[in-house]
């Protein structure tokens, strides 16, 4: 299975990256990361679709690490600077990602277990109405009125927090 | 898009009525800089894992509308290297006297023997040609038998076996580039490379090596290495788990399965991992494994069919548990 799926990251990263080394490293990250969600998820789930997800994720961070080393004129090549998590961010943008992170998660404990899940099957899986009926037994149409239920309950209390 | 197109897939999106294809695509133009607050939200919705995707994607996209140019240019200069290359090429075939040709492949042969002959056992297989030039020997001759019958066994492993009595067999019709054995399907990957990582995890998390200390005869060809790695250690001002086990594991999925020896287990406790060069003759194998709050890293090489006892590792093992069996005495006393 690990095999497989790092199999499927490395072809995404070859896909993007030149140089084969980078692609292999790239791939080590997106499995790292691959590993911390799937600690939360149930692993029935489309851990495939994840998996190529997160080594896009994984591609365009390198990619602007590459960026910001370049335009910090291509001198500083550390390596502890390429490996450190969001070197390519400034202190600021961080700060904001993180309190985003914080935001939603505060947001979705609002949420009814049942309206948590299907939303999550939408963001995180990118399964279809289709594939989430199948997978749940509901029906599609109780499927997307569940989801649209979840998403204006999460837009209505972001925007009400943005606000304040 | 249009803005209004944008706000019309909002609409549908809080609707519920979007195709996953639409949500892609929604995140696509939701990258762009200066966007209303709505919108901000929206992008917020649909998460770091969907806008890093659409990221990717336009990367890839805004690539594909460039690289043409670049494509053709490069096959222009790619046309004239190859070219430039079959002339040198056939003129060289065409210069070159046959004898020398045949020549360079039995040099050829030699010199790629001599590449591929094992480090570790260089003393032995050295001894059987020396053998040749000396007078019998017979203690030498058990040896060299030996030393024959696990080159065969070696070569029934792998699939390219160095044999030198092709070199006869040479057509002088051919040219000598031919005779270059590529029956190596698999791309060498040196199993040294995850003893490297070890050390450089060992480095990064400031763990040096353990001392062997072990009851066992010791043989000087098995190289072993053990380190002790916390299961916790400090970011910042908190305590944070260690990545240990996914960072093998990803060492690890780096090497084919097909890999000579390939055996890999594990879970979030235990880590098992064996690997053969056949190139060098080596054996390696790595065990891991949580013991009392602490990560026990246990690394061996050795010549291929050499014995591996585990006596060393078993010691190591029993001297973490001791630990935990004394610590927890002492609280009873104190008790």
């Amino acid at each position: 299975m690990a095999q497989q799926l790092r199999a499927q990251m490395l072809k995404v990263a070859l896909d993007f990256l030149d140089s084969k080394d980078d692609a292999e490293d790239v791939t080590q990250d997106a499995m790292l990361q691959l590993w911390r969600y799937c600690e939360h998820i149930d692993v029935s789930r489309n851990v495939s679709g994840l998996a190529v997800r997160v080594a896009k994720n994984c591609c365009v961070s390198y990619y602007r690490k590459r960026q910001v080393e370049r335009r910090f004129n291509g001198a500083d090549s550390d390596v502890a600077l390429l490996h450190k998590p969001d070197a390519s961010v400034s202190p600021q943008e961080q700060l904001e990602a993180e309190d985003a992170r914080h935001q939603m998660t505060e947001v979705l404990a609002l949420l009814k277990p049942r309206e948590r899940e299907l939303f999550e099957l939408r963001q995180l899986d990118g399964l279809s109405t289709k594939q989430i009926a199948q997978q749940t037994g509901i029906r599609p149409k109780s499927v997307s009125a569940m989801v649209s239920g979840a998403r204006m309950k999460i837009f209505l209390e972001l925007k009400r927090r943005m606000k304040r | 898009m249009t803005d209004k197109a944008i706000q019309k897939l909002i609409d549908r999106y809080l609707a519920g009525t979007t195709t996953p294809e639409e949500e892609r695509q929604l995140a696509r133009e939701l990258l762009r800089p200066d966007i209303p607050e709505d919108w901000q939200t929206v992008r917020l919705m649909l998460g770091e894992l969907a806008m890093g995707e659409a990221e990717y994607d336009a990367i890839m996209a805004n690539r594909q509308r460039q690289t043409p140019v670049i494509k053709r240019m490069r096959l222009r200069w790619l046309s004239i290297a190859a070219s430039l290359l079959l002339i040198i090429g056939v003129g060289m075939m065409l210069l070159r006297p046959t004898q020398e040709k045949q020549l360079d492949a039995v040099v050829a042969k030699v010199q790629k023997q001599a590449c591929e002959a094992p480090e570790v056992r260089q003393e032995q297989t050295l001894s059987p040609q020396a053998s040749d030039s000396q007078s019998a020997h017979v203690g030498k001759k058990v040896r060299r038998r030996r030393i024959n019958s696990e080159m065969v066994k070696a070569s029934e492993e792998v699939s390219v076996a160095p044999v030198v009595d092709e070199a006869d067999e040479t057509d002088p019709n051919l040219h000598y580039a031919s005779h270059e054995e590529t029956s190596d399907t698999l791309p060498y990957q040196d199993p040294c490379r995850m003893n490297e990582f070890i050390a450089k995890l060992a480095d990064y998390y400031q763990v040096t090596e353990g001392l062997l200390k072990c009851s066992a005869p010791m043989d000087s060809n098995i190289v072993s290495a053990v380190y002790v790695f916390p299961e916790k250690w400090v970011v910042g001002n908190r305590l944070q788990e260690i990545d240990l086990f996914p960072r093998l594991l990803q060492a690890a999925c780096w090497y084919s399965d097909e890999t000579p020896g390939y055996l890999l287990n594990f879970s979030h406790h235990q880590f098992f991992f064996e690997l053969k060069d056949l190139q060098k003759q080596l054996q390696y194998r790595w065990i891991a494994e949580r013991v009392n709050g602490k990560i026990l890293l246990y690394g061996t090489t050795a010549p291929l069919g050499a014995k591996v006892t585990s006596v060393c590792y078993q010691a190591y093992r029993e001297e973490l548990m001791q630990i935990k069996h004394i610590n927890n005495k002492s609280k009873q006393i104190r008790l």
